[in-house]
Formats: structure tokens, C-alpha cells, sequence
């Protein structure tokens, strides 16, 4: 029962996420790649391995072409008609079989229902900062998220500052450099 | 109520291919931005193990340290560009900018010839990798059907 709409949810998460460490992965394992890359001047490796970010934000400028404005922001701005040419175009063949549609499609009745919400959010008074700390309640529940995401980034990210301890580490031992980027694929460190 | 894994897999499936073509490449496009962050922040921990880099520039343990921040201090720039820009000129424009100013950044990166100019466009590319990676969950949210729309956007805020 209420489970449903729990793992409708997470899917955009779990999907973010495993983008996220697969494409750590994947890196690591160019970076290896890379790494046997000869050329005289030396240079080669590291800049054709840096510069394929270059690559990255291309095929995001180039796919921002065919990509849409979010049909919630233009309601925002009263572009009451591109929103609607948005969501016909994105839920236009959406067929929701169980619900009564009153001969109205789905994109439609998706528009009046975000046009409900913004208008409701404008009218009421914002929650902003100051009444969230003068409550305790409130307080209480913004302590514990920032809480939670610094310890979170305390623990789990910032890989580089490790790597770079373990490779001034790894250098004095005098250890091969194939066999740190080796290590640094599997590890993630 | 309990629920079976495959029960729950079944869920997804279906839940992903209710929606349009046009609707999941979006979708994919915005997950793209996972990828683009995660090639980006990731590169170094491999690239600080090349031996040619680490001479190149001639590092210490003191400037390897300011190379891992630079990128992060972006980040948190860009984080907090993103609290009006994308209101202000819209998710996609915001995107489009972000992606420019990684291109410089990138540009930077890939032909520096100075410990500076390879720091400071690290911080550049940081920038807009803060902008992307806390926009795209938005993004994504925002133009994909109701039934797949999570809280996403307020999770990575």
C-alpha cells in the first residue's frame, strides 16, 4: 500500500547513483588505460585523458538542443502555453487505464494540477529561514540533515585527498606507477 | 506487507517503459549529468598515479592537496549558484551555461602549461560540475511523468 509511491520514488535516485559510481569506475579504469600510453614528450597521457572532459560537455551542450524547458518553471513564468506543448509532447501518450479520465488526456490534467499547486504555493507565506530556526522542531530536523550530510562527506567522499596520501606513500616506497593506477581502479582510492 | 525482489524489479520495468521514447531519453540526458560529474571528480584519483603528470608540474604533497580542493571549492560555488540561476533563466539555460564554462574549464585543464592555470581551471570545471550534478536531479524530476517522480530534487539539495 504505501509502498507503492516508495519505490516509484526511488527510481531517479537509484538510477542518479548508480550513474555516479559507474562512471567512477569506468574513469579509474581509463586512467589505467591511459597509463600505457609511450610517447617521448610525456604529456600526452595525462592531456588526452583531461581533455576528454571537453568531450563530456559537448554531448551535454549538443543534447541540451532537443532537450525541453521544465514545464513546472514555465508555469512559474506564465508561459501557461509552452508548458502545456511540453507536457503533451513529454506525457502525451501516457494512458493511465485505471483512473477516470472524463475525456480529458493525461497531459492536460497533469497541467491543471501543477498550475494548482504553483498557484497555492504563491499564495501562501514562504517558510523562510528565520522562522525555520526559531522553531524548534524545525531546529531540530535542520541539525540533523546538515548533521547527516557532513558526516556523510566526511566519511565517504573526497577521494583525492586519500589518494593523495597513499600516492606520497606509494612513491616512497618507490612503488611502479602501473601498479598504483592498477590499485586505484579496484580500490576507488 | 511484504514485497518480493522480483516483485519490486517487475515494478521498475514497468514503471520505465510507461513513459514515451522522447521521455526517457530525457530522462537519460539528465542522468548523463551523473556521468559528466563522476568522469570529471574522478579523473584525478587516477591521474595524480601518472608519473609524468606528478613531475610535470613538479607537485608536493601541498599543491596535490590544493589540486583535490580546487575542484571542490568549485563545486560549492556552483552549488550555490544554483539557488536563483535556474530559477531565474530557466533549467535548461542553466545547464546550457554550465556546460560552457566547462568547456573552458576543460580548456584550461587539458593545455596548461603552469601549476596556475591547470588549478584554476580545475575550480572553473568545478563550478560548473557543482551546477550540474545539483540540477540535473531537479531537472530530471521535473520533466518526467508523475508516477517516477521522486523527491529527488529536495534529496540533493
Amino acid at each position: 500500500m504505501s509502498i507503492a509511491p516508495l519505490v516509484e520514488c526511488s527510481t531517479d535516485i537509484v538510477s542518479s547513483s548508480i550513474n555516479i559510481n559507474a562512471s567512477y569506475c569506468l574513469t579509474e579504469w581509463m586512467g589505467l588505460g591511459f597509463s600505457y600510453i609511450e610517447g617521448s614528450a610525456g604529456g600526452l597521457k595525462w592531456r588526452l585523458f583531461i581533455g576528454l572532459q571537453l568531450l563530456c560537455a559537448a554531448i551535454m551542450l549538443a543534447g541540451s538542443i532537443w532537450m525541453p524547458e521544465s514545464p513546472r518553471w514555465l508555469v512559474v513564468q506564465k508561459r501557461h502555453d509552452e508548458a502545456l506543448a511540453v507536457l503533451s509532447k513529454l506525457h502525451g501518450t501516457q494512458v493511465h487505464e485505471n483512473e477516470d479520465t472524463e475525456g480529458m488526456p493525461f497531459y492536460r490534467r497533469e497541467y491543471e494540477q501543477i498550475e494548482a499547486q504553483i498557484r497555492l504555493e504563491q499564495e501562501t507565506p514562504r517558510f523562510g529561514l528565520i522562522s525555520i530556526l526559531k522553531r524548534p522542531s524545525y531546529r531540530k530536523r535542520l541539525f540533523i540533515i546538515l548533521f547527516f550530510f557532513c558526516f556523510q562527506q566526511l566519511t565517504v567522499s573526497q577521494p583525492e585527498t586519500r589518494q593523495a596520501k597513499s600516492t606520497t606513500i606509494l612513491t616512497r616506497c618507490r612503488q611502479s606507477s602501473h601498479y598504483r593506477t592498477t590499485k586505484s581502479s579496484f580500490t576507488g582510492l | 506487507m511484504a514485497v518480493t525482489s522480483s516483485a519490486l524489479d517487475h515494478r521498475i520495468l514497468r514503471v520505465l517503459l510507461k513513459m514515451n521514447k522522447y521521455n526517457l531519453l530525457c530522462i537519460l540526458y539528465c542522468s548523463f549529468g551523473a556521468f559528466f560529474y563522476g568522469y570529471d571528480s574522478g579523473l584525478t584519483t587516477s591521474i595524480i598515479g601518472y608519473p609524468e603528470f606528478i613531475t610535470y608540474f613538479n607537485f608536493n604533497a601541498t599543491t596535490l592537496g590544493a589540486l583535490g580542493s580546487a575542484y571542490y571549492a568549485g563545486n560549492f560555488a556552483g552549488s550555490l549558484v544554483n539557488l536563483w540561476l535556474p530559477d531565474k533563466v530557466g533549467r535548461l539555460k542553466t545547464v546550457q551555461i554550465a556546460a560552457v564554462i566547462s568547456i573552458v574549464g576543460a580548456g584550461m585543464q587539458t593545455g596548461a602549461h603552469s601549476l596556475g592555470v591547470l588549478l584554476a581551471g580545475r575550480a572553473i570545471g568545478g563550478i560548473a560540475c557543482g551546477i550540474i550534478v545539483s540540477l540535473c536531479p531537479l531537472y530530471a524530476s521535473e520533466i518526467s511523468p508523475p508516477h517516477v517522480r521522486g523527491r529527488v530534487g529536495g534529496l540533493y539539495k
